[in-house]
């Protein structure tokens, strides 16, 4: 069973599990009909009595506005509780409503009491709007002794609630307060214990039954205008109400029923006082109850007071044959004021009545005030957004655990990815070993590329003998002098950009030829002079040699100076003899050529600047 | 508000939110930590991988020219003019003097203009003969085959005739290589 403590009486980590408490073991956070009031609800069980042997017992479907009878409730269990949970089954089943229901209004109509005490500030009570009497209403139901003219009263054995008088006159009192005893509050809380171990939302209310019936009279006698006592007889008591010539409640007053009779000591003079001080000409009195019995014995009083003492004009109105009653168990007037369709109907008809502050607020709730003190109750619990936080700090708990584990879980796969990843594995030393063994073999290939290029045959000189031979074959009119060859680094080129460092540099060569020409060879020379003829006879050498240094190119220019001359010493009639001695006699002409080279640094052959170890 | 509206929120909402928030924090710290070492060895893993693709790719390049490789450094750190020296002194006795005579050797020490510009050690050989073109040739031929290392920086040929002794022309062949060498090793 749920143990609720006041949250007043706790410390703020234990309220905040009593929330979840209740959370978790009520319905509370997810049904919105603990939070309504009991008429409010769509299934309601009424409970009337008067002192008398009987419970009247009703159920009420709102949504069907149709009132069946109760299940029956012995005046006993009234009072000890017992069979609670029986009933409230037996209410909560389908056997009652149209359909099975899921909460419960449970109201009390009490009418073995109808007690009425003194307001201390009444009199003060001067607005016209009703906000006053609200002020007052709440103050009477937080601190009734702060608000009753009789400071000594029990609250905790009666409780009390505030009945204005809209149409009481000026020096008058404008209000004045009903008592209940506390006496049923315990069959309620055992029924609401109940409900709270069965997680089913019941709300209870104590209703004071002769201000219900008043509420409902013009629902009775729609005809009814102002300017009349209303006396409403019940078992124990005689309620009179005192309506002013424009409808408003003027007064009221309760009268014991003493000795067995059903008539009030004095009935008629009390009435006549009533009427004067209500400022009625005329007394008119209606009197209301469900047993013709005491009706003809009010009327008996009533006539015989009209004889002898005061004249006096009263009206019977029997309940128990009301055809507004009819579906109503027990005749009940009190219920009606609950069928809302039903005053709303005579709210917005012509009923004279219905037009009066009196009973417009009657129906707003003046009539339905709770004698029990459930927003009390009510403060023990977390209210419907307290507990819909509740609901939501779990989710967002939840939200917020999930994204922890989440990112947890990703962390973790993350940390077993990496883990089974080769890269885990790799360590500094072995990424160092390969750095080396890579700027090792990069080394190595440089060497490698350096030594070949280095070693390449850029000048060799059986190729430069080959190239004089192919140049000036034997018996061509040639006589060499003097022949030189000149291999030349070129100046290293200039870097590109900053830290672009030249590799390599270009070369020069030159073939220098001086010597004695026939004219038979002179054409030899023609077709060397000339840049075509040039590359022609440097193909051929690479031919020949297999040398590609001497291979014309893109990166290598070749060019010829050709200089000729006449030979001084030359001598047309020289003898054989003379031309054995100086074979110089017989070459008409003299010549000098040069012939260079150039590779530039882009060249294949080009030299590499760098040392290769 | 209810007397429950504080402790919720502060108990159901507040605390809880910042004990997660600490906790987020720390986990995706964590992870963030993680990541950013998982990147890290990712990329170091990348260079490595991509070190050892151009390693082998170097590797099947480098290893067939290796053995040759050793044989040019093995000739490179040989003496150049000692090689020199030795081919022609095995090569010159295979002919007459009026074929090919040698009439001198010297090793001169700078550097030459070919190899002025170069950072490799080299090492010049001037060498002199008489002779004919053919022979020459041929003789060179020899020495430039066995060193490869050897460039030919200088050729003059003259023609001389020696009156006085009723000598015929003789050709007068002067010659300078540059031979590459490697670095000698310092003691």
């Amino acid at each position: 069973m749920l143990t609720i403590t006041d949250p007043c009486e706790l410390k703020a980590p234990d309220i905040y599990r009593q929330a979840r408490t209740v959370a978790s073991k009520t319905s509370r956070g997810a049904d919105s009909h603990w939070y309504r009031m009991p008429e409010e609800l769509p299934w309601q069980w009424h409970l009337w009595f008067d002192g008398g042997r009987e419970v009247c017992s009703a159920v009420f479907s709102k949504q069907h506005q149709s009132w069946r009878p109760g299940p029956t409730l012995p005046l006993a269990n009234l009072t000890t509780g017992e069979g609670v949970g029986e009933i409230l089954g037996e209410l909560m089943s389908a056997a009652y409503f149209q359909e099975k229901p899921k909460a419960l209004g449970v109201i009390l109509h009490v009418a073995d009491e109808f007690g009425l005490a003194e307001i201390a500030q009444a009199g003060e009570v001067t607005s016209e709007t009703g906000d006053d009497f609200q002020i007052l209403r709440y103050n009477l139901v937080d601190d009734p002794r702060e608000v009753l003219a009789d400071r000594e009263v029990s609250v905790e054995a009666n409780t009390w609630r505030l009945l204005p008088f809209w149409g009481s006159a000026p020096g008058q009192p404008r209000c004045t307060a009903v008592s209940l005893s506390r006496t049923r509050e315990a069959f309620l809380r055992k029924l609401l214990d109940c409900a709270e171990d069965l997680r089913i939302p019941v709300r209870v209310a104590v209703t004071c039954a002769p201000v219900e019936t008043l509420a409902a009279l013009p629902l009775l006698k729609s005809n009814l205008e102002g300017g009349c006592l209303v006396a409403v007889s019940f078992y124990k008591f005689t309620a009179v109400f005192a309506i002013s010539p424009q409808g408003e409640l003027c007064t009221v007053r309760s009268l014991s029923h003493r000795g067995g009779s059903q008539v009030p000591t004095g009935f008629g003079d009390i009435l006549w006082n009533m009427a004067l001080g209500a400022e009625l000409a005329v007394p008119k009195v209606l009197v209301v109850s469900t047993q013709a019995r005491a009706l003809q014995s009010v009327a008996q009083e009533l006539e015989m007071y009209a004889i002898s003492r005061q004249p006096i004009q009263f009206e019977l109105l029997n309940l128990e044959e009301h055809p507004v009653l009819k579906e109503v168990p027990g005749n009940r007037p009190e219920f009606l004021i609950y069928d809302t369709a039903a005053v709303e109907q005579v709210s917005s008809g012509n009923t004279p009545l219905a037009r009066t502050e009196s009973f417009r607020s009657l129906w707003r709730g003046w009539a339905r005030q709770s004698f029990m003190d459930t927003a009390r109750l009510d403060q023990l619990y977390p209210n419907l957004r307290d507990l819909r936080v509740l609901r939501f700090s779990s989710w967002f708990i939840y939200l917020l655990v999930f994204s922890v584990i989440g990112t947890g879980g990703y962390g973790t796969w993350s940390l077993f990815a990496a883990m089974n990843h080769p890269s885990w594995e790799l360590t500094p030393y072995q990424m160092k070993v390969t750095q080396d063994k890579h700027t090792k073999l990069l080394q190595e290939k440089k060497e490698i590329d350096i030594v070949t290029r280095l070693l390449q045959p850029r000048s060799r000189g059986w190729v430069t003998v080959e190239f004089l031979l192919q140049l000036f074959p034997e018996d061509s009119g040639v006589r060499l002098d003097s022949f030189v060859y000149n291999t030349e680094a070129s100046r290293a080129p200039v870097a590109a950009g900053k830290g672009a460092k030249p590799e390599s540099t270009g070369m020069e060569r030159t073939w220098i030829f001086k010597g004695l020409v026939k004219p038979k060879a002179m054409q030899l020379l023609s077709t060397l002079n000339s840049q075509r003829g040039l590359s022609a006879f440097f193909e051929r050498v690479a031919d020949v040699t297999g040398d590609d240094a001497c291979r014309p190119g893109p990166t290598r220019q070749m060019t010829i100076a050709l200089t000729q001359g006449r030979n001084t010493r030359f001598n047309p009639q020289a003898s054989a003899g003379d031309l054995a001695r100086d074979p110089s006699l017989a070459f008409p002409f003299s010549f000098e050529a040069t012939i260079t080279q150039s590779l530039t640094d882009k060249d294949a052959l080009s030299l590499p600047l760098d040392k290769p170890f | 508000m209810s007397a429950y509206t504080r402790p919720i929120l502060r108990y159901g909402l507040i605390m809880p939110a910042m004990f997660n928030c600490l906790l987020l924090g720390g986990v995706v710290a964590g992870v963030s930590k993680l990541s950013a070492v998982r990147a890290e060895k990712a990329e170091l893993y990348k260079e490595q991988t991509q070190r050892l693709a151009a390693m082998k790719k170097l590797e099947e390049v480098l290893a067939p020219k290796r053995k040759t490789f050793q044989d040019q450094k093995a000739l490179l750190k040989a003496d150049p003019g000692h090689l020199f020296t030795r081919i022609l002194d095995t090569l010159l006795p295979k002919y007459k003097e009026i074929e090919l005579e040698r009439s001198g050797l010297v090793f001169p020490l700078d550097r030459g203009r070919l190899g002025r510009q170069v950072k490799t050690d080299l090492a010049r050989v001037k060498s002199s003969f008489q002779g004919g073109l053919g022979p020459l040739q041929e003789a060179l031929l020899q020495v430039e085959s066995l060193m490869p290392q050897a460039v030919l920086e200088e050729l003059k040929i003259t023609r001389k005739t020696d009156q006085l002794l009723n000598q015929r022309e003789f050709l007068v062949m002067e010659m300078t290589h540059t031979c590459w060498k490697a670095e000698e090793e310092k003691k």
